[in-house]
């Protein structure tokens, strides 16, 4: 699309909406961290301080990514070495079993998450979750392999798998957002449809067996059938959100008015933000935070859209995919429309250096508006080539053979089978 | 190598997201839900969980007496209250043991005035409990101690309580309040309302940690106070009634009294006393018999204490005059109004009207009402309202009980002349015997003499009408004739032995035999007297009650159970103490009455007609 000084271009859009969301994240933290029992007036808290910071280091990356060309970043030439997309992926393997390993890992609630990075930590599963998306949009758009071969296609799944398995082991939740948005890329990816329908069987019922063998997933999934019937335990997260809506109404309470945030709410500043957002700014603040990410999702809409090469296409599907498809699921569970999964709202909850990595992967959608390069030729498979022509070998020549004593006379023999 | 085409579907990309679009739609929807539809089952749990409601209770008006001395007031007592689990928690917890719990529960029960083993078997058997109450209305020096002790899971709690610091003073006044601090009788009851006040409430704002964060204005509704009540009682006086009530009553054993003082130019209530009496304090340890304010609830037949009012206007309407002579002619009489005889405890030839009721005779009486009719008697009793509710400020008032002229026999009328066949309360009795007191006018017997709000700001005054303004019961002239009539009373009357020595009184005595219902009088009486002093300038007016006092009781230690011996001196000496205190200077002599009244008295002997050998006469000369 053309610059022009009367509609916005495409990437301005998406800088509106990163901004917009990063502003709203950074306002939505610093109220919910706010306490009232001290000074009255406006204060920095020190989580709304903290996300403010990184929601403008994110900014900065997100500029810096969103002018570069996508393809120098994601340079796949000149062997495995050199391969970024194998190096990413190589990174978020290694930092995604680092993490598990007592005394490098964080340990948070329970959970193995974080991996202390100097002054920031990191959160190796939003490091496999883009991988992911990067290593699917080269390996399916330029298919190094053959993928309508299902040997070939399970190769593909391997490291797909490998990541996912090392993250469900830290967080369900991203991994079974991982593996759902790398279905939704395999579908758009062409591969064939019934490769897809072998892999899901299975996969779904490790998801299940991975739910059922932990007894507070189960405990979760059926608290989230009444969950009223354990108000101070599995229940209390998901009966708190929804007193969040009761309480702001339509209207809502105002910005910075509401009440749940103090105290009642669990995770008000990252899983449960869009019930503040809501108890605060009432439906406006779901409307405007949900027009926000469709308006990234057109973005991406419009850039695969374009004629252009297919990892651009494939890569602004994926990063698409992957935000809206994380945000619906927080903003589901904030509704208490799916069990509780602890999954935060991109660019929205305070995430510190997950933060800045998703602005990084949206600064690529960014750079994918961009840079617009050709359509590949399209290279029409090879024709196949004849099947080679067997040689048949003539047989060797039969040379003085001793013939056996003839038992029967050959006239005896005629009699017999024209005889029938 | 081999490659090959690059393959993208933009159209299954287009359905993976519209499906995601849809879902956002879908998720708007349900946000829409729950902020309306939804909101109406969560609204209510979340309200519970995010406010506390408290009510602000408003402190009871103070009741205080005509000077200003406090009657009632409500004071802070703290309630001790208990946390068991919390308690055996610390004392388990470092270094210290059970058994030092028991030894400081040893201590705590001494402060609080319990038994030990009582208050360590309550904390042990509610110890899953987190909220025990342990003692109430524990002064604020006790609860000093308690904090040295400085036990865990201890707390204390403000409560407001009555207190009447004059005990049992007036405590049929005032009546006392149930546990809740309602009133239940007297004062408290009537002015329940505005001593009350209203009670506000208050709901907060609370976070997770049940720290109070915010009220908002529409959920703030500050308490009103009670307002405070000024009585017309005076506590001095109202202390020398209920003394002197009590002296009689205990002397002659009696079985309940009633007294009423009253100030006739007003109206004003100064003093009015049951016996036995009580301590509003401690309602549980009285029955609620005791506590009925019988000088109003309980009318009573009032015997020879009617006379002077049926008197009264027969002299303003001139049916007789105080020197007409009345052939009594002994202690019985045969009046053609009834088949049983009149009969007179002591019996006299003849009587000038001024000595029927000097001497309250009831043969003296009965001719007058022949001579009257029902209708004027009706009538009579009326000018002073008997019958009807006096409407002081008190609760359960009864009107009396005289029944419509219709319904009277002529044996009613017999009765009714001395005291019978109609009810009165004692207070229906005062207010009347006032109109002799002041002049002839009727006054409104009130106990309220204004009302402040609970800042001291007067709120309403009462205003007593002009006593020119109330209705005549008799004129002028009649009651002062009537009231130099009764002066006599105690000098030649029948309250002779009462006769103050430093007031002039007149009053009036009665001895009322006590109806068994239909099984007519048994030996039982009820003596009483009317009184006010002094007979120059009325100030006071007294109504001393004595019911059922025990005549063997009487006769055994040579005493009468007539109202003149009972009540009398009892009325007597609260005139004297009471118009000392009120600063009263002692009164001149009476002139005496008139000669030609004196004269004409004749003691009646029995042997006048029968045996003439001694005349009355004659035993005058001696």
């Amino acid at each position: 699309m053309d610059p022009s000084i009367y509609r916005l271009r495409l990437r301005d859009i998406l800088t509106l909406c990163v901004l917009s969301l990063l502003l709203l994240g950074a306002l939505m933290v610093q109220s919910a961290s706010m306490n009232v029992s001290g000074n009255v007036g406006w204060r920095w808290t020190v989580a709304g301080t903290r996300d403010a910071i990184f929601a403008a280091i994110a900014l900065v990356t997100f500029f810096i990514v969103g002018n570069i060309d996508y393809r120098k970043i994601l340079s796949t030439k000149g062997g495995l070495l050199r391969n970024h997309v194998v190096w990413l992926l190589g990174i978020a393997g290694v930092t995604s079993v680092l993490v598990l390993v007592p005394h490098i890992g964080l340990e948070v609630n329970g959970a193995r998450r974080w991996l202390p990075l100097g002054p920031v930590q990191v959160q190796p599963s939003e490091l496999a979750k883009w991988a992911v998306v990067f290593f699917l949009s080269w390996w399916l758009t330029s298919r190094p392999v053959n993928l309508d071969k299902f040997s070939m296609f399970l190769f593909t799944l391997i490291p797909v798998g490998a990541l996912c398995l090392l993250t469900v082991i830290q967080d369900f939740g991203t991994a079974a957002l991982i593996a759902v948005c790398a279905m939704t890329m395999l579908v758009v990816g062409r591969v064939k449809w019934w490769h897809l329908l072998v892999v899901i069987p299975p996969a779904l019922c490790a998801g299940a067996w991975f739910v059922m063998h932990k007894e507070y997933r189960w405990r979760r999934m059926i608290a989230f059938v009444d969950p009223y019937s354990a108000p101070q335990k599995e229940g209390y997260h998901m009966i708190q959100s929804l007193l969040s809506f009761a309480t702001g109404g339509v209207t809502g309470k105002g910005l910075g008015n509401g009440i749940q945030k103090l105290g009642y709410l669990p995770e008000d500043t990252t899983d449960f933000i869009f019930a503040v957002i809501c108890e605060e700014l009432g439906l406006f603040g779901a409307l405007l935070t949900v027009a926000l990410y469709l308006g990234i999702m057109y973005v991406a809409w419009q850039c695969l859209k374009q004629k252009r090469d297919s990892l651009g296409r494939m890569l602004a599907f994926g990063i698409g995919s992957m935000v809206s498809l994380q945000a619906m699921i927080n903003i589901a569970v904030a509704t208490v429309s799916v069990p509780t999964k602890g999954l935060s709202l991109p660019l929205v909850s305070a995430g510190g250096s997950g933060l800045v990595i998703t602005c990084a992967a949206l600064g690529l959608l960014y750079s994918v508006s961009k840079f617009n390069h050709p359509e590949e030729e399209p290279i029409q498979p090879a024709e196949p080539e004849p099947a080679p022509k067997r040689k048949i070998k003539p047989p060797p020549p039969v040379e003085n053979v001793p013939l056996r004593p003839n038992l029967v006379s050959d006239a005896i023999w005629k009699q017999w089978t024209v005889g029938n | 190598m081999v490659i090959f085409s690059p393959q993208f579907s933009a159209r299954r990309a287009a359905v993976i997201m519209l499906l995601v679009g849809g879902a956002f739609v879908a998720l708007i929807g349900r946000v829409a839900y729950l902020q309306t539809y939804g909101r109406q089952q969560t609204i209510e749990r979340a309200d519970r969980q995010q406010h506390q409601s408290e009510i602000l209770r408003a402190r009871r008006g103070s009741i205080f007496d005509a000077n200003g001395m406090l009657m009632a007031g409500t004071v802070q007592t703290q309630s001790l209250y208990c946390d068991p689990k919390f308690m055996q928690d610390c004392y388990q917890e470092d270094g210290k043991s059970l058994v030092m719990m028991d030894q400081d529960i040893d201590k705590l029960a001494k402060l609080i005035d319990k038994n030990p083993i009582e208050l360590s078997e309550l904390i042990g058997d509610k110890s899953s409990s987190r909220f025990v109450k342990i003692a109430e209305h524990l002064d604020d020096r006790t609860v000093a101690e308690i904090d040295k002790l400085d036990m865990p899971g201890l707390g204390t709690m403000p409560t407001d309580e009555r207190y009447y610091p004059m005990g049992s003073i007036a405590a049929h006044i005032l009546g006392g309040v149930q546990k809740d601090n309602v009133g239940l009788e007297g004062i408290e009851l009537k002015y329940e309302k505005l001593l009350a006040g209203k009670e506000g409430f208050k709901r907060v704002l609370k976070d997770a940690r049940r720290r109070p964060i915010a009220v908002a204005a529409e959920d703030y509704l500050p308490p009103q106070n009670g307002q405070h009540l000024i009585l017309t009682i005076d506590a001095n006086i109202q202390m020398i009634a209920e003394q002197e009530l009590a002296r009689v009553c205990t002397d002659y054993r009696a079985n309940r009294g009633e007294v009423v003082v009253m100030d006739p130019k007003t109206g004003d209530v100064l003093a009015l006393g049951n016996w036995p009496n009580f301590n509003p304090q401690n309602l549980e340890d009285s029955k609620p018999e005791v506590r009925r304010d019988r000088a109003l609830t309980d009318p009573y037949e009032p015997g020879s204490t009617i006379k002077p009012f049926v008197a009264g206007p027969a002299l303003e309407w001139k049916i007789t005059r105080p020197g007409e002579v009345f052939p009594v002619h002994g202690p019985h009489y045969k009046s053609p109004l009834r088949s049983k005889l009149v009969t007179d405890v002591h019996g006299y030839d003849q009587l000038a009207f001024w000595d029927v009721l000097v001497k309250s005779s009831n043969i003296g009486m009965t001719m007058l009402g022949e001579r009257m009719g029902k209708d004027r008697v009706y009538n009579a009793l009326k000018c002073f309202k008997f019958g009807v509710p006096t409407g002081v400020e008190l609760p359960g008032e009864d009107p009396g009980l005289v029944k419509p002229v219709a319904k009277w026999g002529s044996s009613d009328l017999c009765s009714a002349v001395q005291g019978y066949s109609i009810m009165v309360t004692p207070m229906q009795l005062c207010r009347g015997f006032c109109a002799y007191a002041n002049g002839g006018r009727l006054v409104e017997p009130h106990l309220i003499k204004g009302v402040l709000d609970a800042d001291g700001e007067i709120v309403s005054r009462a205003k007593p009408s002009a006593l020119e303004l109330m209705p005549e019961a008799v004129d002028r002239a009649t009651s002062l004739e009537v009231r130099r009539i009764l002066a006599d009373v105690p000098i030649r009357g029948t309250a002779k032995g009462a006769a103050s020595k430093i007031y002039n009184i007149f009053g009036k005595t009665g001895t009322a035999h006590v109806s068994q219902g239909a099984s007519g009088y048994a030996n039982k009486y009820t003596s009483s007297f009317l009184c006010g002093a002094p007979f120059e300038n009325p100030r006071l007016v007294v109504a001393m009650i004595v019911h059922e006092p025990d005549p063997e009781y009487a006769k055994e230690h040579h005493m009468s159970y007539y109202g003149g011996a009972v009540a009398a001196p009892g009325a007597t000496r609260i005139i004297d103490r009471a118009l000392a205190y009120l600063q009263v200077p002692e009164s001149p002599a009476v002139p005496p009455p008139p000669p030609a009244i004196a004269a004409v008295l004749y003691d009646y002997h029995a042997n006048l007609y029968g045996d003439k050998s001694v005349s009355a006469r004659d035993a005058l000369k001696d």
